[in-house]
């Protein structure tokens, strides 16, 4: 019997939440995204990085962008412990620059990937290509944020060429209504559903050789990671496809007007596209008189 | 002229010489003096009566004590003459018929730990020359009459009427029939004695009509008494159930000889497991008490034997392998406590019938079902509803079935919100069920023939109320069942004095089935194990045991699942699932093994050597090994005795590891070199203390890789290789006091070490659950008025974690990857907590009712589970363990 109640008392407990922060929401400086014009290139082609940036605390103060790359590395998933150690070569650094949404920041730059690249690879990394970290450090004097971004290199490239999903918006429903949120605002402590709004067709179909040098046509598949700024809440942090994602806006007790929404598309092949949005929060009682 | 010759039987426990049959286990370490409890007195089945010899005609009344020896089935082996000094020489002529005589005596067996056993006990022949004026006693008045077998009496004065009482006295709660309890009559001014015969009978007759006073009592119950009318001519029959003084299983230690060649076996009794608090009542999580065995992490079931995985264990039901141990890998066990007599725990250096296990063995003996009469037991509370009944249905026939059912999907919607924030909340719905039957025939003829069927079915799905259907995915969608079925005949037969044969067959049933919408999986796995095992004593001081020990597992596999490593490139970047890639694959893994072990004791040495042969069959893949093994001990004197072993232990794989789809065939035996050796004393005959330093290496773990290899102008993933190395050494140390006079607990301190190391670390690092101190203290007594008192408190050190040193904020996932520190270098703070038990029993006449109250972290300890990371692990914080939590719990028993 008692192994029944414990059982239960587990279930509750194993609900509870914890008190650590949501990754949804931003309270300081943080990398949002690090897009490429193209995220599939050749040895010895330039890309075009943009590194997004949000410092809700920051009230404008400048960002300073340092970029990189690691070396040595020769395996196609993701490594991460270069950041910071000998592996990590510098290649630039510079001062982030406004956007037209306040305390968000961009920062472009041109990555060439070397065209020795694959030299000395393993022989996976010739057949099958290779996946060079691109690394960001992003200091607004307060605090670092590391970030890296992976750029496919495989000879030959990909056909049709891998590009980015249009991602255009995304629109904000209120009681099952579209509202022009960026004319009307957002009340602040209420719930509305984000719907993205991107072309399905622009998601393209690839094909792959497996280990069994198999051919295995797939299909990019749209997913998008949401987050806020600030006192906001967000039911999840990815959606996918045409998901909807449940904002909660800031409530009176938060003394800012406004509220930024971040949403990064991504097609699941290095493809992606960054879109934020500002809002006014209009208080509580003027939408309860309408 | 008539002879009779009476018996006394005399049981006194604790000078008792007792002989165990081998196979019989103790909880003391091998070679260590042991002290097991007579769970059960033999009584007298079958009177052989000794004749008057007619060369001592006249001689009158002559006693002669004898000391006889019992064997496991009640038949007697050896009749001694208890002489007194030189004794009357014109005596030794009664003693000889007396012996002769006793040598046809029949017993129901005694039972020593719940288990029938052989025993030694004192006997008296009491031969009367019915010529002689005395007349019997009220202890002659007590004996059989061997010819009608009904249980006779004589009131203690000359008949002076025509009535007749009977009576039937039985024990309030269990209606257990007592044997030997003293009835005192008395109508008027007649008064008469009786003792109930062992179907707790008694009858007296010529009692005058009138109201008879009657007086009942036993020792260890309390006296009652009653009056009842009685008519000539007339039976009058009275049914009385005599309340115990004490409610106390543990109250006799007989102390008998070792009889198990491991050098660590410690064996919990059904009471024991039921008792001791914070473990659920769940017998299999007694053992994590026990030295040796680490705490599990957060509400897991696994046993951590010596720093080894937890699949590096095997748990047994009677010798064969279970195939699931807790509902939901976390529950409650499959088996309950009811159906389980004694759990044995090796944690090393086992014997070489136990093959596919690296570290310790748990082995579950089912319960052995000697109950004299139907008992059972039932219990409901808000989340599981559980039933047992054993019947007896023949003297040696009997039949126990058991079930449960838990009810929490049905609890949990009622209690928990059906929507937060105005999205949906899926409810988890677990349930399960299980069941049980155990048949048992014994017979001289055949031996004993039993048959465990036993099963198991989990279901999990979640509830979603249809407030918000906002997503693709439903949680509703998903489905998740694991069950398993398993019939396990056994037939034990002596098949001479000093040679005892074993079958035991398993069939199992086996499925795992999950699904999404998208994604399937299910595995059906048909399992069937023998193990077929000889045992011949071939002198006193040697035995040889061999045996087969094997299965064949097929299975059927039929996923859709995601197959990161289906392409070298995976993960694509920013890819959120894997593809899909459908795997329908069936074969038989075959697993053989073939085991000798020789038992030798040479004076006070004693060595087993043993050997074990092994061949697994996986993917076409063949693996032979040859595991020899050696235990020995050197009794220093009766009470201290020192231990060791030494052997090769290897097992197969887990399956996840060697699949071909997801796998790699190619990889070797799990193996562990194991080292222990220890001393053992008995303190007292219930108090023990056993020390074991124990060291093993292990090699050929499977670690994960990013390698491959070039087949066929192919590049294939090795996804794993036989590439990691372990150390594992430390000392135990566990003084005991057994189940006796009302008390049992034990202190169990472990220090240890276990370390890893593979290709991808290239050095030493701990491993995960490493915990270098492990103190467990437990105690139960019981007290006044049915109460019972019982605490365990744990002081364990905290396991070892990982530092992070920063995070990357990855744009190919929107998540952060860890920066780590050096592996497994910090450690988790002490662990410490307390658990209280008590238990309060009512006995009525014919059933009996408990209520407990088992307190969980007592003084609300917030132990620390592991490390809980905010998203960019930049802030952490502790996952901690429960909190403080009675629980209350009722339950009926007849």
């Amino acid at each position: 019997m008692r192994q029944s109640v414990s059982f239960i008392a587990l279930a509750f407990l194993a609900a509870c939440g914890s008190s650590l922060p949501n990754a949804w929401e931003i309270k300081d400086l943080r990398v949002i995204a690090v897009t490429l014009d193209k995220p599939e290139v050749a040895p010895g082609e330039t890309v075009r990085v943009v590194v997004y940036t949000d410092d809700p605390d920051g009230a404008g103060r400048a960002v300073t962008i340092e970029y990189g790359f690691c070396k040595n590395r020769d395996a196609s998933s993701g490594e991460f412990d270069c950041v910071g150690g000998p592996d990590y070569v510098v290649l630039g650094s510079g001062t982030s620059v406004p956007t037209s949404v306040a305390e968000i920041s961009l920062y472009e730059f041109d990555y060439t990937v070397p065209a020795d690249i694959l030299n000395g690879k393993s022989q996976i990394a010739l057949q099958y290509g290779y996946n060079e970290h691109i690394v960001v450090r992003a200091n607004n004097g307060a605090g670092v944020q590391n970030a890296t971004k992976r750029v496919v290199v495989k000879v030959p490239s990909a056909s049709p060429v891998n590009v980015n999903p249009a991602f255009f918006d995304f629109e904000i429903v209120r009681d099952g209504v579209v509202i022009d949120a960026a004319r009307e605002g957002l009340v602040r402590g209420f719930d509305y559903l984000l719907r993205p709004i991107y072309d399905a067709g622009s998601l393209q179909t690839y094909t792959l050789k497996d280990f069994e040098q198999q051919d295995v046509t797939l299909d990019e598949e749209a997913s998008f990671v949401w987050s806020c700024a600030t006192a906001c809440a967000l039911d999840r942090r990815t959606s996918f496809g045409n998901d909807t994602v449940l904002l909660g806006t800031p409530t009176e007790s938060s003394l800012r007007s406004v509220i930024n929404i971040h949403v990064v598309m991504r097609d699941g092949r290095g493809g992606q596209v960054a879109i934020f949005k500002r809002f006014v929060l209009l208080p509580t009682v003027s939408a309860t008189a309408e | 002229m008539r002879r009779l010759a009476l018996f006394l039987l005399v049981i006194s426990a604790p000078q008792m010489a007792l002989a165990y049959e081998g196979g019989r286990t103790e909880e003391q370490p091998a070679s260590a003096p042991v002290a097991p409890v007579l769970t059960k007195p033999p009584s007298l089945a079958e009177f052989a009566p000794a004749p008057y010899p007619a060369a001592r005609v006249g001689a009158g009344t002559v006693v002669i004590d004898l000391l006889i020896f019992i064997d496991a089935q009640g038949l007697v082996t050896k009749a001694d003459w208890k002489r007194v000094g030189d004794g009357p020489a014109e005596h030794e002529v009664f003693a000889d018929a007396a012996r002769a005589a006793a040598m046809n005596l029949r017993f129901t067996p005694a039972e020593v730990d719940n288990k029938p056993a052989a025993i030694g006990l004192e006997f008296r022949y009491t031969f009367v020359d019915d010529m002689a004026s005395s007349q019997p006693s009220s202890m002659q008045a007590a004996s059989m009459d061997a010819a009608s077998s009904e249980p006779a009496s004589q009131p203690a004065s000359q008949p002076l009427g025509r009535a007749v009482l009977s009576g039937d006295v039985r024990e309030a709660g269990t209606r257990l029939r007592l044997a030997d309890v003293s009835v005192h009559v008395r109508v008027g001014e007649v008064e008469a004695d009786a003792i109930t015969d062992e179907k707790g009978r008694f009858k007296i007759e010529g009692l005058p009509a009138g109201d008879a006073e009657i007086s009942f009592a036993a020792a260890k119950y309390v006296k009652q008494q009653r009056t009842e009318r009685v008519d000539n001519d007339v039976d009058t029959a009275v049914k009385l159930y005599l309340q115990r003084e004490r409610l106390d299983p543990y109250e006799t230690i007989v102390r008998g000889k070792k009889d198990t060649p491991e050098v660590v076996r410690r064996v919990i009794s059904r009471e024991e497991l039921r008792k001791v608090p914070g473990t659920f009542g769940d017998p299999l999580r007694v053992v994590q008490n026990l030295p040796g065995v680490a705490r599990p992490p957060f509400f897991s079931g696994q046993l951590i034997v010596r720093g080894a995985n937890p699949s590096s264990s095997a748990i047994m039901v009677d010798g064969m392998e279970i195939p699931i141990l807790y509902h939901f890998g976390a529950g409650p066990s499959v088996l309950p406590e009811r159906m389980i007599e004694e759990v044995a725990f090796v944690p090393g250096n086992f014997s070489s019938r136990y093959g596919r296990a690296t570290s310790g063995i748990v082995d579950v003996k089912t319960r052995d079902l000697t109950s004299k009469t139907v008992s059972g037991r039932a219990s409901i509370d808000i989340g599981l509803a559980s039933g047992f009944i054993e019947i007896p249905l023949t003297d040696n026939t009997s039949i126990a079935i058991a079930g449960r059912r838990s009810y929490i999907d049905l609890v949990l919607p009622a209690v928990l919100p059906r929507s937060v924030g105005g999205v949906s909340n899926p409810i988890l719905q677990p349930v399960f069920w299980d069941y049980q039957l155990r048949f048992v025939h014994r017979s001289k003829e055949v031996g004993e023939f039993s048959l465990f069927w036993f099963g198991s079915d989990d279901s999990l799905r979640f509830a979603q109320t249809p407030t918000q259907a906002n997503t693709t995915f439903n949680p509703a969608d998903l489905r998740i069942n694991v069950f398993f079925h398993t019939l396990q005949p056994r037939w034990v037969l002596r098949l001479g004095k000093n040679i005892v044969n074993t079958v035991t067959l398993a069939a199992t049933f086996e499925g795992n089935a999950a699904r999404t919408p998208d994604i399937t999986f299910g595995i059906d796995r048909y399992r069937l194990n023998l193990r077929e095992e000889l045992v011949v004593k071939l002198s006193k001081e040697m035995t040889f045991t061999a045996g087969l020990d094997g299965q064949l597992d097929g299975f059927r596999v039929n996923a859709k699942i995601p197959f990161f490593q289906r392409f070298p490139q995976f993960p694509v970047p920013g890819r959120d699932s894997a593809p899909l890639r459908d795997i329908r694959s069936d074969g038989v893994l075959a697993d053989l093994g073939w085991y000798s072990e020789l038992d030798l004791q040479v004076g006070k040495l004693r060595l087993t050597p043993g050997i074990r042969f092994e061949q697994h069959t996986w993917y076409g893949r063949i693996r032979q090994s040859l595991q020899p093994r050696l235990m020995g001990s050197y009794k220093l004197t009766d009470d201290i005795s020192l231990k060791g072993g030494v052997g090769l232990y290897q097992k197969q794989p887990e399956p996840n590891f060697t699949s071909a789809d997801i796998g790699n065939p190619d990889l070797e035996l799990e193996s562990a070199l194991q080292s222990s050796f220890g001393g053992a004393w008995q303190i007292t005959q219930a108090i023990s203390l056993d020390t074991t330093l124990f060291f093993n290496y292990l090699f050929d773990e499977p670690a994960a890789t990013s390698a491959v290899k070039l087949v066929d102008n192919r590049l294939v993933p090795r996804v794993f290789e036989s590439s990691q190395i372990g150390r594992t050494y430390g000392f135990e140390l566990l003084l005991r006091h057994r189940p006796y006079k009302g008390f049992f607990g034990w202190i169990a301190y472990t220090l240890s070490r276990s370390e890893r190391n593979n290709p991808n670390e290239k050095q030493w690092f701990l491993f995960a659950f490493d915990q270098t101190h492990i103190l467990t203290l437990v105690a139960s007594y019981i007290l006044p008025f049915n109460f019972q008192l019982g605490a365990r408190f744990r002081l364990i050190s905290g396991n070892p974690a990982t530092p992070v040193l920063g995070s990357v904020y990855d744009a190919d996932t929107g998540g952060y990857q860890r920066l780590n520190g050096p592996t497994r270098s910090v450690r988790l703070p002490l662990y410490h907590q307390l658990d209280v038990r008590i238990d309060r029993k009512w006995v009525f006449d014919l059933w009996s009712f408990s209520i407990y109250l088992d307190v969980q972290n007592v003084y609300n300890q917030m132990n620390a589970e592991f490390f809980q990371y905010s998203f960019d692990f930049s802030k952490q914080q502790f996952f901690t363990s429960l909190p403080i939590l009675p629980f209350l719990g009722v339950e009926g028993e007849f």
